[in-house]
């Protein structure tokens, strides 16, 4: 059994005592800096990077990747505790995990996290070490036309994500969609929008866009509103009853299956995971009223989702030498640096380092659960801080980590003016979170599609003929009829009582 | 009141500047600015030398990076830094020749006087990849395929005026064949369509290509450099294909900003030159094929970047790709 040789080989390179001590301080320091609001794997990678340099490269890269998932877990506790989404992955979870934070569950969505992830984790891990050579083979199948195709797919079911109207969400994502707009033009190098700042160039990024509205203009809502508790009621149990069990069973499954798959996929898997698996929970919920109020579905799904989302956007960097993400670009520059090129030598001519990765991203999640479960606890605390005292706390991670993306005050500047826009929209009580939807998938949308037109030379027809993308886009059809069934049938029912 | 301040602040300015004399540099550390982000090859390479280099100068060395715009906000960044030696600039092709350039007149800098041009560090020359179904193996054979199949062929690049993206307008033009251009955004996304055969036809450097070619995934045609790489001894190069207009090589460079005290200019140049011959470097270049340029000092490298300006400006106007 090749499977297992390989696993074993690689469970001997994960288990010496240095390289459990590196995944044990990558996963503590993911977990730390993905709890502090603003601060996100890619700025700490970045940070660490120059550290790894004098280890060893298995000790290195594990390291690194236990940042990176532990980042992942870290994350979503601002997203369930302060509704301050880190990173496009945890925007999903902030929605029903934040609401049962307000309703004293703060726990029950924690744990629900960590349990989910560390499910995912496995069956992603099992995946890797099972299918990768054939994964990689599936991502290949994906051209520029059939990732269009995914991409408006994805579009359209984060429309009904939203617990408002589908146009105001619709809206909303358009106008991400145009803010995604702004900078140079991939096919003619023309500046759009830019108003001559070269620091627009390259459009506007995802985190002060996030931190803006999320951190900064929520910050101001708050503060708006006499002195209050981030709880609205008593804080009940913080591990999940019976009852929670039996409702995040399914959903975890489903979330795990989903972002397996998504992962796989260069640019943008563990967020389009995310919003996929909500949605798909949403859809086949028996009680889809409780979304948007504190469902542990909404956090169990998409919580799976990426952290299984996470692990399998490794299997591009390691069987094709593609980085799926920007962190996944950081880890290649810690391969190079050890003289390790990445691509699809490594799982030949590094079989230890291959296998070790693997090995120890289990190893990995075994410990986030150990290390999360019990600081459950200790998280819950700090909602009964007087917002008084955290708000400023909040405001200054989250300075420091717009300021480390790019190390330059004008992500500042951007974040603050979002902040005053980002009022405007939560008065108004539009929904942000598609906003950021449509911010990060527009511009692979606009660019998958005029590729594609460029390749066909301007015959639209591609999209229809090619099997994968006339069946993507078929479901994306059909899903658009559905959505607008439950409304049809609505106004239907209100026109016969009349 | 306020003026009393600022007499002040001119008077401690003033001082300040009488007492850091350019013969002690660096009496504390210096920032190199990378303008890509961390993990390229380009940031890998400056952190190897930076390394070594804090030993030569005996003062740490901290790499920042600057990303943005291809490289042109670290540029304009060090561009108006103040010229005192403890601001240095990793620069390259793409924003010191190409984009100059490309965006004639919408830079702040200039990419000769705004800057004292210190040293030369790599030089790259591309490979030529095609994909593994591509009717072609050889550069003679593309040029026929695609003077018997016009308009046919598709070749990708990281962008608009990149170096890669040059490469193929320079083939294209010295060849008189048709392709068309795929931009892609950053570096590895085009790697996928050429190896399932979406686009037919890449240029990139000997590391990024490597790993894929030695899997069979892409296979290699041809080289852009005056001589055959020694990783790639069968890749004919443009010249030997009697196209040495094609000729198209990547390269880095050192620089700090213009006005900077010569004696800085010098014990810089020397302190790199020192650098680049330890062995850790040396093994990193070879690995990543990059060839040293340790030969061109200030005075070589300022010219180098002129001769390198007045090509692109050339190659601008014959493609009609200004801006």
């Amino acid at each position: 059994m090749d499977l297992l040789a390989n696993l074993s080989l690689g469970f001997q390179h994960a288990l010496t005592f240095n390289n459990i001590a590196y995944a044990f301080i990558g996963c503590l320091l993911g977990t730390l800096i993905g709890v502090l609001p603003g601060l996100g794997p890619l700025a700490t990678i970045a940070m660490l990077l120059p550290i790894t340099y004098s280890l060893s490269p298995d000790a290195a890269l594990i390291m690194l990747a236990g940042i990176y998932y532990g980042a992942q877990y870290g994350g979503s506790t601002t997203a369930i505790i302060v509704n301050l989404p880190g990173e496009s992955s945890s925007v999903v979870t902030a929605i029903d995990g934040y609401q049962m934070a307000r309703q004293g569950r703060a726990g029950v969505a924690l744990s629900t996290a960590a349990i989910g992830s560390f499910f995912a984790g496995c069956t992603a891990t099992l995946a890797i070490a099972a299918f990768a050579p054939i994964l990689s083979e599936a991502a290949l199948q994906f051209g520029p036309k059939e990732y269009f195709a995914l991409m408006i797919l994805g579009i359209l079911l984060a429309t009904v994500l939203s617990t408002g109207p589908v146009l105001e969400s619709l809206g909303m994502v358009i106008l991400g969609a145009m803010i995604s707009l702004v900078g140079t033009d991939v096919n003619t190098g023309e500046q759009r929008f830019t108003f001559g700042l070269t620091q627009l160039y390259d459009g506007v990024d995802f985190v002060p866009l996030a931190m803006g509205i999320f951190g900064f203009a929520e910050i101001v809502r708050n503060l708006r509103s006499e002195e209050r508790s981030l709880v609205t009621q008593k804080i009940t149990n913080l591990f999940p009853t019976r009852d929670d069990w039996r409702k995040m069973t399914a959903p975890i499954l489903r979330g795990s299956a989903l972002g397996t798959f998504l992962g796989i996929l260069p640019g943008g898997g563990a967020a389009l995971a995310s919003f996929a698996s909500y949605t798909l929970e949403k859809k086949i919920s028996r009680t889809p009223e409780e979304f948007g109020h504190g469902a542990i579905a909404g956090v169990a799904g998409p919580e799976s989702a990426n952290n299984a989302a996470a692990q399998t956007s490794f299997i591009p960097l390691l069987t094709l030498g593609l980085p799926s993400n920007a962190v996944m670009a950081l880890i290649v520059g810690a391969m190079m640096i050890h003289n390790i090129q990445p691509g699809p030598q490594v799982m030949t001519s590094n079989p230890g380092l291959f296998w070790g990765l693997i090995a120890s991203m289990w190893v990995g999640n075994l410990m986030l659960v150990i290390l999360n479960l019990p600081l459950v606890g200790l998280w819950v605390k700090l909602l009964t801080i007087p917002y008084r005292f955290l708000y400023p706390a909040i405001m200054m991670f989250c300075c420091i980590g717009i300021y480390s993306i790019k190390n330059d005050t004008f992500e500042l500047y951007q974040a603050a003016l979002v902040c005053v826009v980002g009022y405007g929209i939560l008065q108004l009580k539009l929904p942000p979170a598609p906003m950021l939807l449509g911010l990060v998938l527009g511009p692979q949308v606009e660019e998958n599609f005029r590729r594609a037109m460029l390749l066909s030379r301007g015959d639209a027809t591609v999209f229809f003929t090619s099997p994968l993308s006339g069946t993507l886009l078929a479901i994306a059809v059909v899903a658009l009829i559905f959505m607008m069934l439950p409304s049809i049938r609505a106004r239907r029912e209100k026109a016969l009582q009349e | 009141m306020i003026r009393l301040m600022t007499i002040a602040a001119v008077v401690a300015a003033t001082f300040g500047v009488g007492m850091a004399r350019a013969e002690d540099w660096p009496t504390r550390p210096v920032t190199w600015v990378v303008p890509f982000a961390a993990g390229g090859v380009t940031d890998t390479t400056a952190r190897k030398i930076a390394v070594v280099l804090a030993d030569k100068l005996g003062q740490s060395v901290i790499v920042e990076n600057k990303p943005g715009a291809g490289g042109i906000v670290g540029t304009e960044g060090v561009a108006v830094a103040k010229p005192d030696g403890y601001t240095v600039l990793y620069a390259s092709g793409g924003p010191m020749a190409i984009l100059p350039n490309l965006k004639k007149g919408k830079l702040s800098y200039d990419p000769v006087k705004d800057f004292a041009h210190v040293q030369g560090i790599t030089s790259s020359s591309q490979l030529i990849v095609a994909s593994p179904n591509a009717p072609f193996n050889t550069l003679p054979e593309l040029i026929a395929y695609a003077k018997a199949n016009p308009g046919k062929v598709n070749f990708g690049s990281p962008g608009i005026g990149t170096a890669q993206h040059f490469a193929g307008e320079l083939l294209a033009a010295a060849a008189d064949i048709e392709m068309t251009h795929i931009p892609y955004k950053a570096g590895t996304s085009q790697m996928v369509d050429l190896m399932s055969g979406v686009i037919d036809l890449s240029f990139d450097y000997t590391s990024v290509i490597k790993p894929y070619s030695d899997a069979g995934k892409m296979k290699v045609i041809g080289a852009t450099g005056p001589e055959r790489l020694p990783s790639f001894p069968d890749a004919m190069t443009v010249v030997e294909a009697g196209l040495p207009d094609a000729v198209n090589v990547g390269w880095t460079s050192v620089a700090l900003p213009a006005g900077t005290p010569q004696e800085i200019v010098d014990k810089l140049s020397g302190a790199l030159q020192a650098s680049m011959a330890d062995p850790s470097v040396v093994e990193y270049f070879a690995i990543n094929a990059q060839t040293p340029i340790t030969d061109k000092g200030p005075k070589d490298m300022t010219q180098f970047v002129v001769e390198e300006n007045e090509k692109f400006a050339r190659i601008v106007t014959a493609a009609g790709l200004a801006e």
